[in-house]
């Protein structure tokens, strides 16, 4: 049966390198990319081994914990992890391998419950969200063997939790069809990006979690005694044996059953998925024209929105600044200052999102070839899609510190769009910097972005140096015509 | 008008065309008849930019489609024998997103993409999402957009491919009429016997190499044959294959 599990795993990894044209254009990197994408062992080994190292950092608040009260408190506010992230890949990545067509050649063959192989394709890729709980689970088998036992129970009840109900939910409204636009699709789409960034926030909610804990054990002690039947509270029950194999045994029993009902309601709506039709626009075609850069941003939105596991990508700048964005309104001041460096330090991580937004187009840029489409007009869209994000959250930053600190803030406007801009304009000019207008997906790489980096904060020590020279509104103003001048040279150079 | 000169194109060591040459005229449709890996869809996405060619050259309404590949795009129509399209988009801001990027005025593209769709018969599936569309439908979506910027130049890659035959006789009449406005065509199918009836002239392709070129009863007076299908197998050393494939498998099954 493994056997299945591994094609399909394979299949998907072949169809994801497949879709990029300029790997699968070149025989040799296509290669040796397919060679370690398929692979079980070095996929999920290298992000389990980066999982487990997140995970020691959450040891060290048990290793240090005083009393069993506080150790079982706190394993129980960590079980929420492999939970939530097991729920997020399982209805995420159901909708992905589904889209990919995955199981299409199952469906003709004689397999009575083939979403068994879905589920076990998806808890692959929750073995990294297990091995994080591992350290802490170590930490407390040294202190306390029997708590240590129940709580790697407790992690594997968590997990599985986490990927039945992530099941239940792509069956109910996963996989069914949509067919089409509908009035509320953008309520929707904006859910989702709320849905999507809460979910990335949650190792931040996890560290307030052990801080707020640890502050307010007195208080909290007796709500998790309460409700310790409830998932994850009933995971800080570790050092009642009896009472959390009861609960164990309960969990177990009624997520088997519903595990099993669920895999035979999926297989038959992959078979033939239930068609949503009511809220579908109807009407004859209305011409809307715009500008090409603007018409192929547009559509990099359109895409992204619509495949939620995009936003993510595109949100990374926005969760690097989110800890200092808390930290400061938990003091109460957030000075035109801190909201300078927040803006610089948004624009200069705005470089992670090169990857995503140049993936926007995968099978499709077969299509866009067949287009007279320059790459200037090609790389200033990318750049635009790369940059809004950052440009909104640095708006948002400077409404923040205009609340504080007044009109001030406002002079910082200009560079909410300008260093974004910047580093989206180098990373594109650096990825597309071959000769010729042909278009294509390059290859992105962790040592292409170091690079960008390094090439970015140079390009922000020579905007930012006006702000350490010169005071006030001058200083703004002459870090945002030398911002602009080099914003002008990178389109120049696209 | 298209010339196409000793082009030649290599993917690492395998050589997809070798050296062939042809003109389509003006008010011409010229059939591009071949087996599978006979180097048709790679001829055929030289003649609409999209790859460059090894050696040779392509001539394209005058434009070296090598070193200017822009131009070329911008009047040429290609429909490939599979639909690329953005499946999370619905036909009508993909319509759009062509317009935007061709640059065709909101009105002309207004009026083409109604009367397309009615043709068609597209007007229910305009909102709905590409993806939740049948193969043949997409076809349908890929051939509207090939067609919106009124191309001079029609490239099209077994693109009958999933068309109902209705939809089918309405692609022929209109490939009638766009040869009667002297657009040139060139045109790839499977099907022999529509290359039978719509094409003006004819390219047999094997090997990356035309082997034999004219209108159909040249060939078949050529080949001292009855069909373009007896041509196209005799030509193409399948003939006797085919006797020898069949009989072996009556005898296995």
């Amino acid at each position: 049966m493994f056997e299945i599990v591994k094609i399909l795993y394979r299949e998907l990894h072949y169809q994801i390198v497949r879709r990029n044209p300029m790997i699968a254009n070149d025989e040799r990197k296509f290669k040796s990319q397919l060679k370690n994408a398929t692979s079980i062992k070095r996929g999920v080994g290298i992000q389990a081994g980066t999982f487990f190292f997140l995970g020691l950092m959450l040891a060290g608040g048990v290793a240090f914990a005083k009393d069993e009260l506080q150790i079982g408190v706190m394993f129980a506010s960590y079980a929420m992890i492999p939970f939530i992230f097991s729920l997020y890949i399982t209805a995420v990545n159901s909708s992905y391998a589904l889209s990919m067509g995955l199981f299409e050649p199952l469906k003709a063959l004689p397999v009575k419950v083939g979403s068994l192989y879905l589920s076990e394709l998806l808890l692959i890729d929750t073995i990294p969200a297990f091995t994080m709980m591992l350290p802490v689970v170590f930490v407390i088998l040294f202190r306390h063997p029997t708590a240590g036992i129940l709580a790697l129970m407790w992690a594997v009840v968590g997990v599985f939790l986490g990927h039945t109900l992530g099941l239940i939910i792509y069956t109910v409204f996963g996989a069914r069809t949509s067919e089409g636009t509908s009035r509320f699709g953008a309520l929707k789409n904006l859910g989702k990006l709320i849905g999507v960034l809460l979910f990335m926030s949650i190792f931040y909610v996890g560290n307030y979690m052990q801080n707020y804990v640890r502050e307010h054990i007195e208080t909290i002690a007796p709500v998790f005694v309460k409700y310790s039947f409830a998932y994850p509270f009933s995971a800080s029950s570790i050092f009642d044996p009896l009472q959390s194999l009861e609960l164990l045994a309960l969990y177990a029993t009624l997520f088997g059953m519903l595990y099993v009902l669920t895999l035979k309601k999926l297989w038959g709506e992959i078979v033939e998925p239930t068609v949503s039709s009511t809220a579908v626009q109807k009407g004859a075609f209305k011409a809307r024209k715009l500008p090409k850069v603007l018409a192929l941003t547009l559509k990099d939105f359109k895409v992204v929105f619509r495949k939620s596991s995009m936003i993510a990508g595109l949100l990374i700048p926005v969760y690097f600044v989110l800890p200092q964005v808390f930290m400061a309104l938990s003091r109460g001041e957030f000075s035109t200052m801190l909201a300078t460096g927040l803006i610089f330090g948004l624009g200069w991580f705005s470089s992670i999102g090169a990857d995503p937004v140049i993936k926007i187009d995968g099978k499709e840029l077969d299509f866009l070839r067949t287009l007279p489409l320059t790459k200037k007009a090609f790389i200033l869209s990318k750049s635009i899609t790369m940059s809004a994000i950052p440009s909104a959250t640095a708006l948002a930053v400077i409404g923040i510190a205009h609340h504080y600190n007044g009109g001030e803030a406002l002079y910082l406007l200009p560079h909410a769009f300008i260093l974004p801009m910047m580093t989206s304009l180098t990373a594109m000019n650096y990825f597309y910097r071959y000769k010729g207008q042909e278009i294509g997906i390059p290859e992105t790489n962790m040592g292409d972005i170091i690079v960008i980096f390094i090439i970015v904060g140079i390009l922000f020590g020579i905007v930012g140096a006006p702000l350490l020279f010169m005071h006030g509104a001058t200083g703004y103003a002459v870090s945002s015509a030398v911002g602009m001048v080099i914003t002008g040279i990178l389109v120049g150079m696209s | 008008m298209i010339e196409v000169e000793n082009l030649a194109k290599t993917f690492g060591v395998t050589r997809a065309v070798n050296g062939i040459s042809f003109k389509v005229h003006d008010g011409e449709i010229y059939g591009l008849l071949g087996p599978n890996g006979s180097g048709k869809s790679t001829t055929m996405k030289i003649l609409a930019g999209i790859l460059k060619p090894t050696a040779g050259r392509v001539l394209v309404d005058g434009i070296d489609a090598g070193r200017d590949p822009l131009k070329v795009k911008e009047i040429v129509g290609y429909v490939p024998e599979t639909p690329v399209l953005y499946e999370s988009l619905t036909p009508v801001e993909f319509f759009n997103f062509i317009g935007s990027i061709r640059n065709i005025p909101a009105e002309k593209l207004e009026e083409r993409v109604n009367r397309l769709v009615e043709a068609f018969e597209l007007k229910g599936y305009l909102h709905k999402y590409i993806g939740s569309l049948s193969f043949g439908t997409k076809q349908k979506i890929s051939l509207i957009s090939a067609l919106l910027h009124d191309p001079r130049v029609l490239i099209m890659d077994e693109s009958m491919n999933g068309l109902d035959p209705k939809s089918a006789r309405i692609l022929r009449e209109l490939l009638l009429e766009f040869k009667s406005e002297g657009r040139s065509i060139v045109f790839s199918t499977h099907v022999l016997q529509l290359a039978e009836m719509i094409c003006d002239r004819v390219g047999v392709i094997y090997n990356g190499e035309i082997i034999a070129e004219g209108t159909v009863d040249e060939l078949k007076e050529f080949a001292h044959e009855e069909s373009l299908e007896d041509v196209f197998l005799k030509l193409t050393e399948s003939k006797d294959e085919i006797y020898t494939v069949i009989q072996a498998l009556k005898e296995s099954l």
